[in-house]
Order: C-alpha cells, then structure tokens, then sequence
C-alpha cells in the first residue's frame, strides 16, 4: 500500500484502489439513502396516525388538491430520472458532451416540479387551505395575520360567559377582516368547529344545510378549474379537522420539496465538474451518487402522490 | 506480511514513539488541526469538546444537587430555575458528552487504528461530522443566553409547544434545532464508520475476527443511522408546530401529544443504545486484555451487540407505561423489554468468564471496567422492576427511575468511557500516565457516583418524585448524602482530569504496548504516525497474548523472539 499508487488522481490515500473507493462511496450512499428513508418514514407514521385519528380531514382535504398538477409532477419527475440514468451511463462511457445533456435536462426536470409545486401552493395560499389552524380557512380565503397562539389557546385565561361566546360567531361573521381578539375562552371547553368560528367567523352551518353566504363567496374563486359554484357544493362542509390534512399535505410536500431543491444543487455541481471533463469510465462516482440521490428524491414523491392526492 | 516482522522492523521507533515522526509532528499550527483530514485529531479535538460540554453539563449537574441540599429554596428561589437546570444538564450530558463521547470521540482514534486502516472511509466527512457537532453544540449551549429551557431533556409536548409571546420560545426553538443539527452529525458518523468497517478491514481480518469494539461500534453505527432520523423529523416537526401551529401535537389544535412521545422515544430507546454499546465494546477490551486471558465467548458477546441494537427498536413504549397506551401494547412491551436483559447479562456473564482464572492486573483502565461490572449490574437489574408493569406504576417518575438511568448512563457507559481514554491514553497521546493518581480518581468517582445514586433508589421506592424543587424533609437524610456524594464525584473528575493532564508533562514516554494487547492499534507506534502503519501486520487472534512478553526495561510489552 504504497502512497503514491495509481495514475488516478481521484484516487484517495487511504483507499488501496479505484473499485475499493467506489463501492465504498455507493455503499456510504445507500446508507445514507437509507437514513433519508427513515427520516421519511416519519413522515409517513405521522400520516398514518393522523389519517386514522381523522379520517374525515383527508377524505376533505385530498379533494382540494389537484390531480392533474400531481400527476403531471409525477411524470416531470419519472422522466428526470430517466435522463438521470441516461447521464450516469454517458459519464461511464466517458461520452462527456451526452453527460452534460442529460444533466442539463435533469436539471430542468427538476425546475418544472418546482414550478408546477410552486403553482399548487400558489392555488392553496389563494384558498385559504393552508396549514394549520389558524392559517387553514377552508372557504372565506381571508388571511388572519398576527394571529397569537399562545395567548388565543392560553388556558389560563378566565372562561368566557356561555352567552358571550354564542353571540360572537354573529358578530365576527359580520366583520371578517376585523381582529381577532386573542383570550376569553378556553378550547378545551369547545369543540374544534366552535373554535374556529369564533376565531375566525366561519359561520355553523345546521347540519345537512349550507349557510349561504359561503356560496356567494366562492362563486368567484377561480383557483380551481372545476367549474363549480362553491367549495361546500362540490367538496361538502369542511370537517372541523381539515387544518390537519393541509398540514401533513404541506409538512410531506415542503421537505420533499427541500430534498428536490439540494438534489438540484447536487445535480448543478456534477454538470460543472462534467463540463470541465472530470468523468470518465476511471472516475464517475460523483455522478453516481447523485444518480441515487435523485432516484429516492423521486422514489419518495411516488408515495406521497398516491397518499395524499388519491384518497377514497 | 508476518508479526515477527514488525516486530523486528520497528524495536526503535516503537521504543521512544514519541520521539519519532508521528501524526503530532507531521504538520504544525492551527490551521492545520481546525482543518485537519485525519481520524486521529479529529478524536482528540471531539475529546477537547466533548470534556468542555462534560465540565459545564456537570456543573448544571452540581447546581441541581446543591439546590436539593435542603428542602425549599437553597441556592434560588425559582423553581423554574431549578427546572433550567436539570433541563440543560440533561441535554448536555446526553445529546454532546455521551451520545458521541465514545463513538465519536474514542471510536475515531481507536477504529482505524484497530482495522489497519490509514483513515475513516470518508474523512471530509468526519471533519464536518465534527463541526455538525460543534454548530448543534453551540445551539443547544446558546439557550442559557436566553433565559434556557424548562421543557426537560424530553421536550414533552404541550410542555414544549410555547407561543412565540413567551420569554421561553426562543430557547425551546434553539434547543431543538442544536438537537436537529447533533443528530445528524452522529447520522453521518455512523454512516462513515459502517462503511469503513465493510470496506477498509485488512483481508486477514474477517468478521468474527475483528476486536469486539468494532462489533459494537458497527451495531451503534446502525441505530445511528436508523433511529436518528427520526428524532431529527420530530423535532423539526416540533419547531414547525410552534412556528405555524400544524396541529400534530398540540391537542389545542386537534394534535395528539402522545404520538409526540411515542416519536420520541423511537429514537431516545435506541438512543440509549447508542450510549450503552460502544461502553460494553471498550469493556471487552479492557476486561480481556488487563486480565491477560483470551476473551471468553466471542462469538456470543459480538451477536448480543446486534440482538441488543435490534431489540432496542421495539422496547421504547416502556417509557410510556402510564401515558395511558392499551393494556395489550403496555403488556407487549413490557415482555420485550425483558428480552433486552438476555444479550445483556450474556455480555456480564462472558466479562466475569474472561476474567475468572486470568492474571487480573489492577491498574487505572481495569478500576473504571470493574467500576462498570457493579455499576451495570445495579442499573440492569433495577431496569427490571422499572419494565414490570404493576412496579412501573409505583415508581413511574420518581427518583428509582433517576437513579436506575444514572447507574446506566454515568455508571456504565461514562465509566466505560473514561475506561478507554486511560486505556488508549498512551496509544494516542505517547505519554504514561501517573498510575496512582489514575486509581485514586477512578476510586473517589465510584465511591462517589454511589453514594450518590444508592440514596436516590431508596427515595424513589419511598415516593420522591423526579423533577420537583422542593421535597418532604423527610426525604432530607437521603438528599443531603446524594449531594455530598456528587461533590466527590467532582473531586474524583478533577483528579483524573489532572492525572492526565500532569501525563502530558511529565510523563513517560509511552511504549507502543503497554498493556500486552493484541489488537492492531498495539502493533503501531504510540503515538502513531500519520497514516498509522508502516506495514500491517497479519494478526488472526486478536485476543491471543501469548506472543507478547513483558520488557521490564521498556515498561511495556514485546513480541517474543
């Protein structure tokens, strides 16, 4: 074992040779790929508990998502990978100029995810049906800012007069946009639905009827193309829970999202380093790597698309 | 390749390794440790951290003891203060001295070096492994700039869901993102160690060959890397949930708290592993090599290290016994957890076996591992009553509890760590140490950690509850000793810590084998050089001594012939 061993400058010192070198870069990968899993996983087991606690907040919520989008994405991000192994295979064949084609191309593919996810959000944020409780408005689309949790769900607070609390839906409804005034009740005392119309003026629907003024609302809402007159028509009332889908919709998505942008990245650095023509059938681990970061990037969106846009 | 070899090609530079070209003296200034590539600094730069986050997490430690010296206030007269404390303690003791203390820090010099390897598969990799740990560290450590946290270790919701109007946000969410950032520097450790040990073991080497250290290390570096992230992902999802409200775990929001605990313990079980093995893998070194005798029951002691770090991922619900979980689950969990106390007590019985009829030496490593042995035993054996449902319900949060996961974590894994620094001690630094010295400090901190541990196992049976500021005065006997126990224990560190301090002075040049180990890195000189061997030599029994012979004259061992 010698120093100065091989022609190869990507050789490193500790290694006894190139294929030594290699496995253990795939090897280290797969373990790594393997941690990103279960980080993933996580995610997932949060979903599953959350989907079994409530089962009405996805069959809501996944409705509100757009299929289309999803399942284009899905197709932009397959195709990405295929131009991905194509480009894994150009840089083993030492055919450079395909390398750099191919990543270019994988790249984009990674840009229109981006661009399409980047439109689905834009659509959410128009709706209202955003994470959380305080962000999630389902129909009214009327961003509370400023909005303080720790003083609104504060428990120290004294507990509101039962009758003060049944007058307030009326007179927030009246005025949307006023503020919110943060205290005088207590949440475990009421149900979810209760909770949000007082903090947010959602009207309380009687059961089985729709109050009128949401129509009216979402008559011109224009974020979806589904043609309809309103959300509660077509997608019924939301439940009390909804906030929970959109925010496992948008905790799942965004960290895919993050795992796309430094795939991106990764997949830019490797173009570099092929431009200037690094690889060749001696050296192309750089390239191989970032090849199976990609694919479980992609592999993992194949789950998520089927778990939260196609649910029944 | 063959021993004698080595043997015959290295007498002198083995002799005064110190004075010879060594990785010390390969490059010089700052600069040239900050950014160092090589496995051997960036343990000893681990150690530097890992002894300063000991010293601080330790002094929270006394802090906490004081304050319980007497019943209602002693040292403050905040109870939320009192809180801090422990919080910080805790967090700091687990997530930056022992989670990566032997792994890290003792596995990066030591692994390599008992391979035959020239460095850690990956080492741009361990560098910013190092400076993962140093960026969470200084996270996490960061919090007492902004009044700390109070949630404990666990960051239990609600406790730990605060609005952004609190005075406590800021420290919850630097906390959990030190955590965050921690978690992934130990991920990458693992990664790096898992694939060094696959790809970079010398062909003579094959698996049931290897020193049982690495057995161990290799099955941390799993649950490194399988249980961590999901720690990660929780408490990213934990800061997320204060930012934006998700209602995961907030029940105010239709969030589930109880999941938040049960996330957490997927990770924090297996934590517990990653604390403990690494700890049993330095023992079956020590225990062998100081008791001179062939390790007994290899086979067993390198597949309990895998039975345990696959156990350990599904026992976690017994910290949840009374968190109200069906009786089923509790019922399952509870039979799972005893299953862990099998690979376990395999391991003591072989320790005892290895050294019944061997030719024990005492000296400063062995201390610390008979430390261990009676420290274990005390911690694993009370772990039973604590898995046994009906006793859990009785001693559930009370100060057994404490005292249980104290005899494990700083009884066992910590002495086992400080076990392997004075061990390897004249293998990375060159220098012996006073041994006396050494013993005197290895016996006040056992000394010490019992009587401050013992009185905390007969509170909790009597109803102490953890966690709490003030207490019943008649509990005042048992703290005041539990107190003055953790002073010695502080004593006892600052002996050791002087011992191997006053060892880079004025100690002895250290032979490469003081010990009469067999294992590769006794084979090199100590300290060794940059790439740690010049040749590697073929050893097939790692645990065989019968080659070596004592030199009087050298103060060390020498192959024979």
């Amino acid at each position: 074992m010698s120093h100065g061993h091989g022609d190869n400058p990507y050789l490193g010192h500790h290694w006894d040779n190139m294929e030594q070198q290699f496995s253990s870069a795939k090897l280290g990968m797969w373990l790594f790929m393997a941690q990103e899993i279960l980080f993933f996983s996580g995610l997932f087991c949060f979903y599953a508990v959350l989907r079994f606690n409530n089962p009405e907040a996805f069959e809501y919520g996944h409705q509100l998502l757009d299929k289309i989008m999803g399942a284009v994405n899905t197709i932009v991000l397959l195709l990405s990978s295929l131009t991905m192994a194509l480009g894994v295979r150009a840089a083993q064949t030492n055919q450079k100029r395909a390398t750099c084609i191919f990543l270019a191309l994988t790249f984009l593919g990674g840009c229109g995810f981006m661009v399409i996810k980047g439109i689905e959000y834009n659509a959410k944020g128009t709706h209202g049906s955003l994470w959380g409780l305080a962000n999630f408005k389902g129909e009214d689309g009327v961003q509370k800012v400023g909005f303080d949790y720790g003083k609104a769900f504060s428990t120290d607070l004294a507990p509101e007069p039962p009758a003060e609390r049944a007058a307030k839906p009326e007179v927030a409804s009246d005025a949307e946009t006023a503020a919110i005034e943060p205290g005088g009740m207590v949440a475990e005392a009421l149900d979810q639905k209760e909770v949000r119309s007082i903090l947010f003026g959602e009207a309380l629907p009687p059961p089985g009827k729709h109050g009128g003024h949401e129509e009216d609302e979402h008559a011109g809402d224009d974020g979806h193309d589904h043609g309809h007159a309103g959300h509660v028509e077509q997608w019924g009332t939301p439940p009390p829970t909804a906030h929970i889908f959109f925010s496992v919709y948008f905790g799942l998505t965004a960290l895919h999202g993050i795992h796309v942008v430094v795939g991106m990245g990764l997949i830019a650095w490797v173009f570099v380093n092929a431009r200037r023509g690094k690889y060749s059938s001696k050296y192309f681990t750089q390239v191989e790597v970032v090849g199976l970061y990609w694919h479980l990037v992609d592999l993992i969106w194949i789950f998520l698309f089927p778990l939260l846009y196609l649910i029944s | 390749m063959s021993e004698s070899q080595t043997a015959s090609a290295s007498p002198q530079s083995v002799k005064f390794g110190l004075e010879a070209p060594n990785f010390f003296t390969a490059s010089k200034g700052l600069a040239s440790w900050l950014l160092t590539l090589d496995h051997k600094r960036i343990g000893i730069m681990y150690l530097i951290a890992i002894t300063i986050a000991f010293a601080l997490g330790g002094a929270f430690a006394l802090m906490v003891r004081t304050e319980l010296f007497f019943a209602g206030p002693t040292i403050t007269s905040d109870p939320n203060q009192y809180n801090v404390w422990f919080t910080v303690h805790a967090a700091m003791m687990i997530f930056m001295v022992i989670i990566p203390g032997v792994p890290a820090a003792l596995g990066n010099i030591i692994l390599p070096l008992m391979l035959g390897a020239k460095d850690v598969a990956f080492p741009r990799l361990n560098l910013a492994s190092f400076y993962f740990w140093i960026v969470g560290s200084l996270f996490l450590g960061s919090v007492l700039f902004f009044g700390g946290v109070d949630t404990g270790w666990t960051f239990y919701t609600p406790y730990s869901i605060i609005g952004t109007g609190s005075t406590m946000a800021t420290s919850v969410y630097l906390a959990l993102f030190g955590v965050f950032i921690l978690g992934f520097s130990s991920i990458l450790t693992g990664v790096n160690f898992i694939v060094t040990i696959h790809k970079l073991r010398p062909r003579v080497m094959t698996w049931f060959r290897m020193p049982l250290f690495l057995w161990a290390i290799y099955s941390t570096a799993v649950i490194q890397v399988l249980a961590t992230p999901v720690l990660a992902i929780t408490v990213l999802l934990l800061m997320v949930e204060n930012f934006f409200g998700l209602g995961l775990f907030d029940p105010a929001l239709g969030g589930d708290p109880v999941l938040f605990q049960h996330f957490f313990w997927f990770y924090s079980h297996p934590a517990v592993y990653i604390m403990i093995l690494p700890a049993m893998g330095i023992m079956s070194e020590l225990i062998s090599i100081h008791s001179h005798k062939h390790v007994f029951g290899y086979r067993f002691i390198a597949y309990s290290s895998v039975a345990i770090a696959m156990f350990g991922f599904i026992v976690w619900g017994h910290h949840m016994f009374t968190s109200g979980m069906s009786g089923l689950l509790n019922a399952v969990f509870s039979f799972l957890t005893f299953s862990v106390s099998i690979p376990s007590a395999i391991k003591m019985f072989n320790w005892l076996s290895t050294m019944y009829r061997g030719s024990i030496s005492i000296n400063t490593p062995m201390l610390w591992a008979l430390g261990f042995m009676f420290n274990f035993a005390i911690g694993g054996l009370t772990g039973l009553f604590l898995g046994t449902l009906s006793v859990d319900i009785h001693l559930h949060d009370t100060y057994f509890v404490v005292a249980h996961f104290h005899y494990v974590m700083m009884g066992s894994a910590l002495f086992a760590f400080f076990g392997g620094v004075f061990h390897w001690w004249p293998k990375f630094i060159g220098k012996m140490y006073n041994e006396k010295m050494g013993m005197v400090g290895a016996t006040m901190v056992f000394w010490g950690f019992n009587i401050t541990f013992l009185p905390q196992f007969i509170m909790g049976s009597q109803g102490m509850p953890r966690r709490y500021y003030d207490f019943d005065p008649a509990f005042l006997i048992w703290h005041q000793m539990s107190t003055l126990g953790s002073y010695l224990q502080a004593a006892g560190f600052v002996v050791c810590a002087y011992t191997l301090a006053m060892s880079l002075v004025k100690g002895r040049l250290a032979p490469a084998n003081p010990w009469g180990g067999n294992s590769l890195e006794w084979h090199c000189q100590s300290p060794p050089i940059l790439e740690n061997f010049e040749t590697v030599p073929d050893v097939e029994d790692c645990y065989d001594y019968t080659d070596w012979q004592y030199d009087r004259e050298l103060g060390g061992y020498v192959l024979k012939g």
